[in-house]
């Protein structure tokens, strides 16, 4: 499409759905902008001041003009509806519908750090496997997830620039979503509202991959994650009850 | 009409170069200034990065959760350093502080900066950071539990490097207790290859609850007198 050269890899299974709308939207927008730009121009040489000749005062306000802007007018508010309708469906599909989920992760965005919480073995969030992973979001192709957005401190936003997909996380709030990714690889996760000293220094990555090496990265990882709850040294967990009013945010 | 997205696409090839010969040659100029054993001038330059948390005295700032550091030593600042770049520390999903400083020590990004800052926090003279957390604990019966404690920090609380552990004098009273009990949960201290933070952990075990942890403070806090 026109602008594939310059946009990412389409990974979700509504990227290609926003690509279509980058489309329509430059192909509609960019047309008129160029022809009126030629137009501009051209006026401006072919009627340019020449000796002996005074110029004409109009006031537009007469049919035989005031059509050439009507005739304009047409188009543009036509193309501005086919615009408005594609986004709002677009719009629906990606932001307020809710498909069902096969999987569910937990972002929790926070000065200035991506924490995902995954399912385990048994993809039950809130379980002792469930695998917490610091700037690694590790997903399965092909599979629909519903991802449960969090903010500890001040307002960030969730931009995974392959999926096409931003959404602010606001504190004190949990925002549901949900992608479903179409192509394996690794790709970048950032954040796109500024948040702090640290804002630009915020990056994470998604990792995309089959099926079969997903349910494997589980396993090994939801292992882990058992043993660990039972550590060595101290026989604490890392529950949330661990942490103390000194550790938990003040923010300016 | 993918020409028109081709034809933007080679612009930017075009006008990308130059952006980074500008860019190289910006990082020419300060390579330059980084000859030298641990450059105090560099780094002052580099401590306006910190100042917005550890402020321009070094003395911490509770609200940002960032402890002193003015006066602390330089082989245990560089250290620390390396491990919050390196993502031994801070890493931790429940680490507020330690996430905060993580991208931090990302901005020095060659050795030489972090042993200049590391250098100058050393050179800053060390602050009296205010009492700030309300409950207090019992300093005698903080001296029974120090006893394991000065093995390694020192019996008047001033650090051993051979030990790799810090200086707990002159040390927030906030930060010795939030780091205690990230210990104490293996917050801190469960990097991989960490040994100094998992020794910690090990040590922090010897206080058995909340108290202890304000009792050991207190006598920490009498021997800065
Ligand atoms: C955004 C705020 C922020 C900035 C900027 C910042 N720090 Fe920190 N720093 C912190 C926090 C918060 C901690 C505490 C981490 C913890 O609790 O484990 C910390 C901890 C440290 C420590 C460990 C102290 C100890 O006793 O173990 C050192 C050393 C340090 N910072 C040095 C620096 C240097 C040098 C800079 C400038 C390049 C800097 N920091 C910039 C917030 C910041
Ligand atoms: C085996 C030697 C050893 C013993 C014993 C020990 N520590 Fe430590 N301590 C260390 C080391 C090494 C570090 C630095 C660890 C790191 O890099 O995270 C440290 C760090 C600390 C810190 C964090 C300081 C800072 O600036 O971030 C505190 C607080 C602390 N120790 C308190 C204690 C207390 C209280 C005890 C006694 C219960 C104790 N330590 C016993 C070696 C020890
Ligand atoms: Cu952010």
């Amino acid at each position: 499409m026109i602008l594939d050269s310059l946009l990412p890899a389409a990974a979700s299974s509504y990227a290609a759905d926003i690509d279509t709308l980058f489309d329509v939207i430059t192909l509609l927008v960019g047309i008129p902008f160029l022809i009126s730009c030629y137009l501009f121009f051209a006026f401006i040489l072919r009627f340019k001041a020449k000796e002996g000749h005074k110029a004409m005062y109009i006031t537009g306000t007469e049919h035989k003009y005031m059509k050439w802007i009507h005739r304009a007018h047409i188009p543009i508010l036509t193309f501005d509806l086919v615009i408005v309708v594609m986004a709002v469906q677009v719009w629906y599909d990606v932001k307020q519908d809710l498909p069902e989920m096969e999987s569910e992760v937990r972002v929790i965005a926070q000065q200035w750090a991506w924490t995902f919480v995954h399912p385990g073995a048994d993809n039950v969030q809130g379980t002792a496997d469930d695998i917490t992973k610091i700037n690694e979001l590790h997903v399965s192709i092909d599979k629909l997830y519903h991802f449960k957005l969090e903010s500890r401190d001040v307002l960030h936003n969730f931009s995974v620039p392959v999926f096409r997909l931003k959404q602010d996380a606001v504190p004190g709030r949990v925002i549901t979503g949900w992608f479903e990714p179409v192509i394996a690889g690794e790709f970048d996760i950032q954040c796109a509202e500024i948040c702090g000293i640290g804002h630009g220094l915020m990056p994470a990555r998604i990792h995309i991959s089959s099926a079969s090496e997903h349910a494997a990265w589980v396993q090994r990882e939801s292992a882990a994650a058992l043993a660990q709850t039972h550590s060595p040294f101290t026989g604490v967990g890392t529950g949330p009850a661990n942490v103390k009013p000194e550790l938990q945010l003040v923010t300016r | 009409m993918t020409l028109f997205g081709k034809f933007i696409g080679n612009t930017m090839i075009r006008v990308l170069p130059l952006v980074a010969a500008l860019a190289i040659g910006g990082f020419a100029i300060q390579a330059s200034a980084e000859d030298g054993e641990a450059d105090l001038e560099r780094g002052e330059e580099l401590y306006s990065l910190c100042v917005k948390c550890h402020k321009a005295d070094g003395g911490g700032d509770s609200a940002v959760l960032a402890p002193a550091i003015a006066g602390m030593p330089s082989w245990y600042v560089e250290k620390q350093l390396q491990n919050f770049k390196s993502g031994i520390r801070g890493l931790h999903a429940k680490d507020t502080g330690g996430l905060r400083m993580y991208p931090m020590s990302k901005w020095l990004r060659t050795e030489a900066d972090q042993e200049a800052v590391a250098a100058y926090v050393a050179n800053m003279p060390a602050t009296q950071p205010e009492r700030e957390l309300e409950e207090h604990g019992d300093a005698a019966k903080g001296a029974g539990y120090y006893a394991v404690c000065g093995a390694c920090h020192g019996a008047s609380g001033e650090g051993n490097e051979g030990m790799g552990a810090p200086p707990l004098i002159g040390q927030s009273d906030w930060y010795l207790k939030s780091s205690i009990e990230k210990y104490k949960a293996a917050i801190r201290g469960s990097g991989k290859g960490d040994p100094f933070g998992a020794a910690m952990i090990g040590m922090v075990a010897t206080l058995p609850d909340d108290n202890a942890i304000l009792d050991v403070i207190a006598h920490i806090q009498s021997l800065e007198k």
